[in-house]
């Protein structure tokens, strides 16, 4: 990670601090230092209050940072116009409700290119080419309101990668989600990552998934990065999840308490480890 | 013989713009002291089947009822939304729509007082509430101010303040942190253990629900399609998977194991039980202790 040079990385933070203006003057990061190379698969974890929110923000460009450095996509991203900033970095917020404001299904998808200044023949192919592939297509005439929970949550997603940012951030996708749909989210950004090469960075509190799904975990804790690494890796530094509250998955503290090794962090590894024990 | 706190049978429910029903020919009951956790997927009938016990229907959302929804032996239908709900506590999903005073100390004290208790007894039970959910510190901060967590567990707080006997919950954890849903869950397992309450929860963790919930139901198509106690529930995988709902991980983990042909008597599905029985297969010196 640390050989990675600037114009290899998606973020670098060092020394990021931000505070929350007056009157509430909560300083959410306290000297964050973080590396993230291009086209990784990133989770940032921690409990409620520890910074996740505050870090995706900042490197969304919407929250400028108070002090240190930082660079999304090798700018400063927060000096960026906002028509500037969507083709480096796109923001989809937890609640899809805060985002869709179009009438239109379509309208929503191509609300941003619009913006951009695309020309009508761009807007009308790329917004039909993201309708598709995210399965909307058959949708695009209903009002978004019209839509279930978990196709509003595809239409944020689609309207941000319309715009084809270098960096998806996707904050807590899998809130009010049963684990089928959240699985699907977390497919739709595994396929986004592996076929296009955008880097992905998703808030979650769901172990499970980012053990399946993130090959790096930022743990967050009490405004700083407390610990990054693989998920095998950081799922067995006990003694930080302890400080974070992190809970690793059910198998992987399995693993943990019978001495498996590697450690086991999904359900198939962890049948296969004890029964590689039982048969020794 | 007191009667049950809940009781239908054979319930169904149209929406009035729907098609067909939303629930079908739903029948169970919940004894006083009980925790019972409602699973599903997306669709299922989950929140409409929490609307109904609290009354919401029909009395604010019209739709067609056939069947009987009884609340300590009163039909719901036959009750104004208010009787119902001195009884009745529902906790919603998106904790914004149910907070909307400014002070969390006025929202939580605002049930009391609508009810007209006299100042003393709002101002123990507010302390009581606080306490109840470690929410002494948020007590002066202004409720759209708190983080999503904080919200959720002031909503909680505040229906706990009216102190009902039956409280009902749509999802109250989604938006906590894993050591928040734990803690809040482990609350409301305590409400239960006072046998006049009740308790119906809709959760997605079922992590959560196994290792607190009396019994467990399992909603597919508007229909319950499972109604047991959690091990019984997490090891039905054929109709777990039909409505795209997952156990617990050990639960998983005990099937493959299972069918791997690894000896489990009892097949463990919390992490609890699976240290345990390893811990007896890996190292049979301690197996005595370690039957389930």
């Amino acid at each position: 990670m640390t050989s990675s040079s600037p114009a290899e990385l998606a973020v670098l933070a060092e020394g990021l601090e931000f505070e929350y203006p007056a009157p509430r003057r909560i300083l959410a990061l306290k000297g964050v230092a973080l590396r993230v190379p291009k086209g990784e698969f990133a989770a940032i974890v921690g409990q409620n209050g520890s910074g996740k929110t505050s870090l995706a923000r900042c490197i969304s460009g919407y929250l400028r940072p108070t002090r240190g450095t930082l660079r999304v996509a090798d700018t400063e991203v927060w000096r960026l116009r906002p028509a500037q900033r969507a083709t480096r970095v796109g923001y989809v917020f937890q609640n899809p409700d805060h985002q869709l404001f179009r009438e239109r299904v379509w309208d929503d998808v191509a609300f941003g290119l619009q913006n951009l200044g695309a020309s009508p023949d761009q807007i009308q192919e790329s917004v039909e080419q993201v309708l598709r592939r995210l399965e909307l297509w058959d949708k695009r005439e209903l009002h978004p309101f019209q839509l279930s929970r978990g196709d509003r949550q595809r239409l944020a997603i689609a309207a941000i990668i319309v715009m084809r940012p270098q960096i998806l951030i996707v904050d807590e996708p899998t809130t009010g989600q049963d684990m089928a749909r959240s699985r699907e989210i977390m497919d739709l950004l595994a396929r986004l990552n592996h076929d296009q090469g955008m880097t992905i960075l998703t808030i979650t509190h769901v172990m499970e998934l980012v053990a399946e799904y993130a090959r790096w975990v930022i743990v967050m804790h009490d405004g700083r990065v407390l610990l990054d690494g693989p998920p095998r890796q950081v799922f067995s530094r006990v003694e930080e999840l302890r400080i974070s509250a992190i809970s690793p998955p059910p198998v992987a503290r399995l693993g943990l308490i019978l001495g498996l090794d590697p450690l086991p962090i999904t359900v198939p590894e962890a049948r296969d480890a004890i029964l590689r024990r039982l048969s020794v | 013989m007191a009667d049950p706190v809940i009781a239908l049978d054979r319930v169904s429910v149209r929406y009035a713009t729907a098609p067909s029903p939303t629930l079908r020919d739903i029948s169970f009951r919940v004894e006083p002291g009980e925790f019972v956790g409602i699973v599903g997927s997306t669709g299922s009938g989950k929140s409409t089947l929490l609307y109904l016990l609290a009354g919401v229907i029909p009395h604010y959302l019209g739709a067609e009822i056939s069947g009987d929804v009884l609340i300590y032996g009163r039909r719901t239908q036959e009750l104004s939304l208010a009787r119902i709900s001195e009884r009745v506590g529902l906790v919603l999903q998106d904790p914004e729509a149910q907070l909307f005073n400014l002070l969390v100390r006025d929202e939580l004290a605002w049930g009391l007082e609508n009810r007209g208790l006299p100042r003393a007894q709002i101002a123990s039970r507010l302390a009581s509430t606080l306490s109840f959910f470690r929410i002494e510190k948020l007590q002066d901060r202004i409720t759209y101010d708190l983080s999503g967590g904080e919200k959720q567990r002031v909503a909680l707080a505040a229906v706990h303040a009216i102190a009902p006997e039956v409280y009902l919950f749509d999802h109250p954890t989604s938006q906590l942190d894993p050591i928040g849903a734990a803690e809040v869950i482990a609350a409301v397992r305590r409400l239960a253990e006072h046998h006049e309450h009740a308790i119906v929860m809709v959760e997605d963790k079922v992590d959560e629900l196994v290792e607190h919930a009396d019994r467990l139901i399992l909603l597919d198509g508007g229909r319950i399609v499972l109604d047991a106690g959690p091990r019984e529930f997490c090891l039905r995988k054929d109709l777990l998977d039909a409505a795209g709902v997952r156990p617990t991980q050990m639960a998983e983990l005990s099937t493959r194991l299972i069918d791997a042909g690894v000896k489990l008597a009892v097949p463990p599905i919390t992490l609890e039980e699976m240290t345990a029985a390893l811990r007896g297969l890996l190292d049979p010196g301690r197996g005595e202790t370690t039957a389930g």
